[in-house]
This record gives C-alpha cells, sequence and structure tokens, in this order.
C-alpha cells in the first residue's frame, strides 16, 4: 500500500477547510478532494475538524477531522472501537462531542440538523408492535422528507408484508424495514450504522440490492458504516478508514481499490 | 445546502399532540403474556376483588371509605410510568430513533411526561370506576345503600382520587427526569437525588406535621380529616412547578448529558 495515497486527519481537506497543498503528500488527480465537474463552492456534507469524545478512559475519538464532499456514498470503515458508531452518534446529535467542531449540511448537529438527515442507528430495532404500516404512518408523521411511494415500491422489493409486526419480524426482515425507514427519505445526507449487522446473507443481499436501486448517483450523501465489505464495497464512492478515533486513510475507492485492492484487503493491510 | 432542500417543502413541525400519542401507545403497552394468561389474571383480581367486598358488606357495619386510599399507590405507579416511559426506548433498542426525531429535546421530554402522565389518569380511572362500584356493591349488601351513604362514599373516593391525580403530575415528571439520569453521565448523582428527596420529605414532616397533614386523618366528623385545605393546593401547586422544572431538566439531560 502506497502511504502517500492519503494519511492521518488530513483528509479531503485540511482542518480549516482548505485544500491539502503544502506540507503534505501530493494527491494525484484520482485522489483530489472534489471531482472536476464538482462546484467548488459548495459546501461539504459533512465538515469534522478535530473532533474528540472520551467515554470513561476510552477516547472514542481522537482529534478526527474529516470532510465529505456532496453527493458520495462514503463507506466509513475499521474495526470495532474504530469510533465510527460514535462518529455516526455525533452527526447525528445523539452526543456531544468533548472538543472540535462538526458540521453536518453546513450546520452543528441536533434536532434542527436532524430535519436533513436519516438516521439509521447501531443495533436499533423497530418498535415492535408497529407493521410495517404502521412504521410508515410513522415515519410519514415524524422523518421529514419521507416518501411512502418510495417506501411501499422498496417494501414489495424487498419482500416485506405490509402487515408484518415487527415484533414478529426476523431479524433480516426488521433491518429490511429500518433500511426503508432510511433510504426512503428525500433528504441531504444519509447515515447507515453497520446496516448488515447480524443480517443472514439472503437478507443482506436483499438490502444491498435495495441501496443499490435507491442511492448513490444523486444530491445525497450517504455514509455507511459496515464490516460486512464483500456486498457493498461496489457502492462505495469513498472510503473513510478509521482507527482508535482517528482517520487513518481515505479517499475516492477507485483510487484507494487500484493502489490498495479491494476495500477487504485494504482493511487486511491496515489493521492486521 | 440547507436552504435547497427546504425550499422544497420538506420541513413542517412535528406536532407535539402526534408524539404523545405515539409515547402512550408505547407506553400502554401489554406485558409480553398471552391472551389467555392474560384474561386469567384480569379475572382473578376481579374474582379477589368482589369476594371481598361480598365478605366485608355482608358484615353490615363496614365502612368502605378507607379502601380510597388504595389510588395512594398510584403516586408510586406515575413515578414508575415516568422512568418507564424514558427507559424503555434504552431496552427497546429505540434510543437512536427517538433521539435522532427533529424534535427539540424539551418536546420529546414533555411528550413522555403527558403519556405517563395520561396512563397515570386512565388507570386511576379505571380504578376508581371499580371502586366506586365495589364499594356500592358492599354498602347494598350490608344494606346500607341510600343516596347519603353512596354521596359520602363516592366524595370521600372523588377527594382521594382527586389528590392523586393532582400530584400524578409531580410524580410523572419525577420518573421522566430519573429515568434520563439514569442513562446519563450524572448516573452517579442517583444517591443525592435520593437524599435530595429525602431531605425534602423531612423538612415538609417538620415543619407541617406529617406530609399527609391535611389528607386523611382521623378525628373528623366522620372520621376523616378534610383532604383539600389550603396547604393541600399549596402542595400540589408547588409540585406542579418542580414537575415542570424537572422535565425541563431531563431536557437539558437528554440534551447534553446522555451516555450513549
Amino acid at each position: 500500500m502506497d502511504r502517500q495515497v492519503h494519511h492521518g486527519p488530513a483528509g479531503w481537506s485540511q482542518g480549516d477547510g482548505a485544500q491539502v497543498t503544502a506540507g503534505r503528500p501530493p494527491l494525484s488527480a484520482g485522489m483530489s478532494a472534489r471531482t472536476e465537474n464538482e462546484p467548488a463552492n459548495r459546501p461539504p456534507a459533512v465538515r469534522c475538524e478535530g473532533l474528540t469524545k472520551q467515554y470513561g478512559s476510552k477516547r472514542a475519538l481522537d482529534g478526527l477531522t474529516l470532510e465529505v464532499p456532496q453527493g458520495r456514498v462514503v463507506g466509513v470503515l475499521g474495526p470495532n472501537g474504530a469510533g465510527k458508531s460514535t462518529l455516526f452518534r455525533v452527526l447525528a446529535g445523539l452526543v456531544q462531542p468533548d472538543a472540535g467542531r462538526v458540521e453536518v449540511a453546513g450546520q452543528l448537529p441536533g434536532w434542527r440538523t436532524n430535519r436533513q438527515i436519516a438516521y439509521l442507528p447501531d443495533r436499533a430495532r423497530w418498535y415492535r408492535e408497529h407493521t410495517v404500516r404502521d412504521a410508515f404512518r410513522y415515519a410519514e408523521q415524524f422523518l421529514l422528507g419521507f416518501q411512502p411511494e418510495q417506501a411501499l415500491e422498496l417494501a414489495a422489493w424487498m419482500q416485506l408484508d405490509l402487515d408484518l409486526r415487527a415484533g414478529d419480524m426476523s431479524r433480516g426482515q426488521e433491518a429490511r424495514l429500518m433500511l426503508i425507514l432510511c433510504i426512503a427519505r428525500r433528504v441531504p445526507v444519509i447515515l447507515l450504522d453497520e446496516p448488515f449487522a447480524g443480517i443472514d446473507a439472503v437478507s443482506r443481499a436483499r438490502i444491498t440490492e435495495g441501496l443499490v436501486a435507491r442511492i448513490g448517483g444523486g444530491e445525497t450523501t450517504v455514509l455507511v458504516s459496515t464490516h460486512e465489505l464483500a456486498e457493498v464495497e461496489a457502492l462505495f464512492d469513498h472510503a473513510v478508514f478509521l482507527n482508535a478515533g482517528r482517520v487513518l486513510m481515505q479517499g475516492p475507492a477507485d483510487e484507494l481499490r487500484r493502489r490498495g485492492g479491494s476495500m477487504q484487503e485494504i482493511m487486511q493491510q491496515l489493521y492486521v | 445546502m440547507e436552504e435547497s432542500w427546504l425550499e422544497e417543502g420538506h420541513v413542517r413541525p412535528v406536532p407535539l399532540r402526534a408524539l404523545v400519542r405515539q409515547d402512550f401507545r408505547l407506553s400502554c403497552r401489554r406485558p409480553r403474556l398471552n391472551q389467555g394468561w392474560w384474561m386469567l389474571y384480569v379475572i382473578g383480581v376481579a374474582v379477589l376483588a368482589v369476594g371481598f367486598a361480598t365478605y366485608f358488606g355482608r358484615r353490615g357495619d363496614f365502612d368502605p371509605r378507607p379502601v380510597w386510599f388504595a389510588t395512594l399507590g398510584f403516586v408510586f405507579a406515575g413515578f414508575g410510568f415516568g422512568i418507564g416511559v424514558v427507559t424503555n426506548e434504552w431496552k427497546n433498542s429505540t434510543v437512536g430513533w427517538w433521539l435522532s426525531l427533529p424534535v427539540p429535546r424539551w418536546r420529546l421530554a414533555a411528550s413522555k411526561w403527558m403519556s405517563a402522565l395520561l396512563r397515570g389518569w386512565l388507570l386511576l380511572l379505571v380504578v376508581c370506576v371499580a371502586l366506586a362500584l365495589l364499594g356500592l356493591y358492599a354498602l347494598a349488601l350490608g344494606g346500607r345503600l341510600n343516596p347519603a351513604e353512596a354521596a359520602r362514599y363516592l366524595g370521600f373516593g372523588a377527594a382521594v382520587g382527586g389528590l392523586v391525580a393532582a400530584v400524578l403530575p409531580g410524580a410523572a415528571a419525577f420518573g421522566v427526569f430519573y429515568g434520563a439520569i439514569a442513562k446519563s453521565r450524572w448516573r452517579p448523582a442517583i444517591p443525592l437525588i435520593w437524599l435530595a428527596v429525602s431531605g425534602s420529605w423531612w423538612l415538609v414532616a417538620v415543619h407541617h406535621g406529617s406530609p399527609q397533614a391535611g389528607a386523611p386523618a382521623a378525628g373528623g366528623p366522620d372520621g376523616f380529616g378534610p383532604l383539600w385545605t389550603a396547604s393541600t393546593w399549596q402542595a400540589v401547586l408547588a409540585s406542579w412547578l418542580v414537575g415542570f422544572g424537572l422535565v425541563g431538566a431531563a431536557a437539558h439531560v437528554l440534551d447534553r448529558r446522555l451516555q450513549l
């Protein structure tokens, strides 16, 4: 692996938003922060600067600096404890960072920003007395930008019976439901934290098909944290590798693959 | 970025009423018992209650009014409902969905409080109706069912039940606050909270006699003192004010102090 690709907390930009230039390894054309046809004045979908979050003696985020351009599908990768879920919780406004600065869709995370974020929490379950239909009604009422027609299409696509109660669903069916509740929303940012955790291969394939059908190629920025790389790595435009609360490596997925092989292989090179 | 998405009509406020309805439905869901067991428990409690009413009613000299004091348990139940309605989000692994709703935390806390309160009031009403019917049944069995006796029994029930209903908002608010604290970085402060509650209770007792003074006490013209005195009103008002403060404090904890 050519470690000149992208190193440390510097990523698409420095902490102050300036492009990486002097004092940093030069970025190849394929690894630049923004593609040539992307307007330079588009604010990043996510910007973190020196983000720190401590739980007792454990530092979950350790000065994490990251900038994610709009309209990308970004894999947020790393081993357990790398800080992925903490990062997502900070972005969704569930927890406050101890230090550093964070912006999502140009705003500080919080309930107002959550109007623009679809967030699938880690290890989440759905309300067990809700049927799929109830869940869609809930989403219409509470989750801004939710598009019921899209949700119904996705439910049919993912073979979810509308009258099935979440409490009677398999883990895979429940995961499909929760994914639909996120990706059937028209919002600038979607955060999917371990959407495949504990899901069987058949359901993973269905969910991936749903993701392929729905995300990417639009204005929406999607951050996906997962250990199930085999199925989804083709989705990623970009990848961010975290370790011990810091960005270890990041960049456009094609360029990373060209230099380091598949995401799985890069993971092995970085962490094993 | 925001304007372009906002302009397309994606922003509409989430009404508090909708949140309360959702939380109320969740808080009222039955324990995980199948229908048969559930019915068995309901029938068992009903048979016991009617059995007791029959036994005491047939004695003839039975004054059923003290049974209304059973409703005092709803003060503690209200506290429990408040805790449960918050901590169930963690227990059911739905906390991420709940806290990422595009709704200010004060509204989330207020909704939990209102749903716990509604649940408490609804159950209290059901229990009061049941106690009213059982008491009248006992009076009838003893041959003492007349308008004066019925009014005396029901009036006393209304006073006790009304008092319990009036303090439920404070109890439920304390539960919501306690539930939020239990899931926050301030969890180690829980013993301090209990010390503060015990201390306040003791102070009230020292300054006003028993905290139940003005509430049921023997020695009145018909065996019970007046329940609704000026100090009762003051205490109820104070519990509401403290309750509002606790809901606000719970919102702050949910916003800034959570341990997730």
